[in-house]
């Protein structure tokens, strides 16, 4: 018998429901209940989609073009991103809840978790759905809230919420954890990514129950390290994660589209320098070291005259480091295994894997330790976010930078410009709407 | 700034300075700004922007943004047999308002801000 330490913890997790389609539904109400989806900006993969356009078979983080059909027969109605909208929907929904709990972790830009350890036993899940009605009404925008002793718990009560059409759902007593653990498949839990998914399911465990009831704790800390560890100890109610060393991503990417077609291999070279460079800061600022390192280059995907090239390269480093010099060598070297002289290059892409906390640095034995720049390191990021980004960076990005994206049109109706306001026609048969820009 | 010499007898006041914001915007993350581009009613009228807060009731008489049929418009809200209604500042049927109904409430207006001085 497992023995279960009961934790007087109780955390909640507020998620806004397909946070960049409510957001466009906002000043459009026509859109309400129709299926919607927004791109990302220079790669045109949908980053979000609304619950009827998944309906459809659309998928998040997949390329809108290979859904053209769909689209067009189900008449999807497709935005670009509109950051400054999101980020002021986002700041008032935060704002919201630091005014309804004195403990607040805003986790991501449609994410937070909230302490509910003061809230009265039995009325979690009527709180809850207060707190949803409250954020719903004064923002327009839905959200979502699952309850439970830990946070890896309440994630997965957030799941269950959304699957059951629930407001607010908690997850607190054994029997409801179980029931609902043994549904759920490990790649479902928060923190377990693709690899250690299958890591777990070659020994067998299936179900967040599985992984939860499996006592083989050194087996599991050389699999998945102590973090995996900690989730298991998370799913049987031992509250011991922070959101922020849950780093957002199992991995940090930084890739984008160029603004023209690139042939040259040292411009490709100065391209992916740069973005080996925001990769690293990202990384820094989340105060994590990376092993694994990944180069994707690719032509443009559409031209009919062109072959289409794609590929990319992995490479690892002994000891995991944040250095942009570091990881910038090793990324060049990269790029002139995989430059193909005569391609009209279209989009390239830094990938950082295998993150860790940067206190838990494991130094290998056999490797001489690295002279480690993280004094350096951490001054340039401060000079760069003090005088803005690239003020200080590795020579090899080079000074010319013509393959920086083009900026795309979009929708600009925000709050935040007095000339950009949404617009309110007079009432006619139907009534006024506002002049959509798209 | 340093001051020599006698001090002002307004100092122990202090510093007064009145703020549009905090009058017409006490709830900040319920309040969004509309911008008319037509005449809807004698004093509301194009160029004019509507102080729109959501986290407002409906009340007697009150100017309320609605939804109807999928879009935005502008009606004034009566009430009669424990019913809200909403009516048209022009023409139009008068509405009824619920989840299921005709109109559904987007906003209260709060204010009107118009602009005398073109």
């Amino acid at each position: 018998m497992l023995s279960i330490k009961p934790s007087s913890s109780r955390w909640a997790i507020l998620d806004c429901n397909s946070f960049y389609c409510s957001c466009e539904r906002l000043f459009r109400p026509h859109l309400r209940h129709k299926p919607i989806v927004v791109l990302s900006n220079n790669d045109g993969c949908m980053i979000s989609v609304s619950h009827e356009a998944k309906a459809l078979g659309l998928k998040l983080g997949a390329p809108v073009h290979e859904v053209r059909e769909i689209i067009r027969r189900h008449r999807v109605q497709v935005f670009s991103s509109n950051y400054q909208l999101y980020g002021d929907l986002s700041r008032r929904v935060m704002r919201i809840l630091d005014e309804l709990h004195p403990d607040v972790m805003q986790y991501s830009i449609d994410e937070a978790f909230i302490d509910f350890s003061h809230v009265p036993l039995g009325e979690e899940e009527s709180w809850a759905d207060y707190v949803c009605r409250k954020v719903t009404r004064e923002t327009g925008i839905p959200v979502t809230i699952g309850i439970g002793p830990t946070k890896t718990l309440a994630k997965i009560a957030s799941r269950v919420a959304k699957k059951e059409k629930r407001r607010a759902l908690g997850l607190l007593s054994s029997q409801q954890i179980d029931d609902c653990l043994a549904a759920i498949s490990v790649e479902d839990i928060w923190g377990i990514g693709y690899g250690s998914a299958l890591k777990l399911k070659n020994i067998y465990l299936r179900t967040a129950k599985d992984f939860r009831d499996y006592s083989n704790t050194a087996l599991i800390r050389s699999l998945l390290t102590v973090t995996g560890e900690r989730i298991r100890d998370e799913l049987r109610g031992i509250d011991c994660i922070e959101p922020g060393e849950m780093s957002e991503k199992k991995m940090i990417t930084s890739t984008r589209s160029f603004g023209k077609r690139v042939y040259d291999r040292r411009e490709l070279e100065e391209a992916v320098a740069t973005y080996v460079g925001f990769a690293c800061e990202k990384l820094r600022a989340q105060n994590s070291v990376a092993r694994g390192l990944s180069v994707m280059l690719r032509t443009n995907p559409f031209d009919e005259k062109a072959n289409y090239y794609r590929n990319d390269a992995q490479t690892f480093l002994t000891v995991a480091s944040s250095d942009t010099g570091v990881f910038t060598a090793k990324a060049l070297e990269l790029v002139r295994g995989l430059y193909r002289p005569g391609l009209a290059y279209k989009k390239a892409g830094v990938f950082l894997f295998e993150i860790t906390p940067r206190h838990e640095q494991q130094l290998d034995l056999l490797e001489p330790e690295l002279p480690d720049r993280h004094g350096l390191m951490q001054a340039m990021d401060v000079i760069n976010k003090r005088w803005g980004r690239g003020t200080i960076r590795m020579a090899a990005t080079g000074t010319t930078a013509d393959w920086r994206m083009l900026s795309e049109s979009r929708s600009n109706k925000t709050q935040l410009a007095w000339n950009d306001l949404v617009e309110l026609e007079a009432e006619r048969s139907r009534g006024a709407h506002p002049r959509s820009s798209h | 700034m340093r001051v020599a010499g006698f001090p002002s007898p307004a100092d122990e006041y202090g510093l007064v300075s009145l703020s549009l914001t905090e009058l017409m915007i006490p709830r900040p993350t319920s309040t969004f700004f509309i911008r008319v581009v037509e005449d809807l009613a004698p004093n509301i009228k194009r160029q004019d922007i509507l102080v729109v807060d959501r986290s407002l009731k409906i009340t007697e008489g009150c100017l309320a943004l609605i939804v109807n049929q999928g879009e935005l418009c502008l009606r004034r809200a009566l009430q009669k047999n424990s019913e809200w209604w909403l009516i048209s500042l022009t023409q139009g049927a008068p509405l009824r308002l619920g989840e299921d109904e005709e109109a559904i409430l987007w906003g209260v207006v709060t204010y009107v801000i118009h602009q005398t001085l073109k």
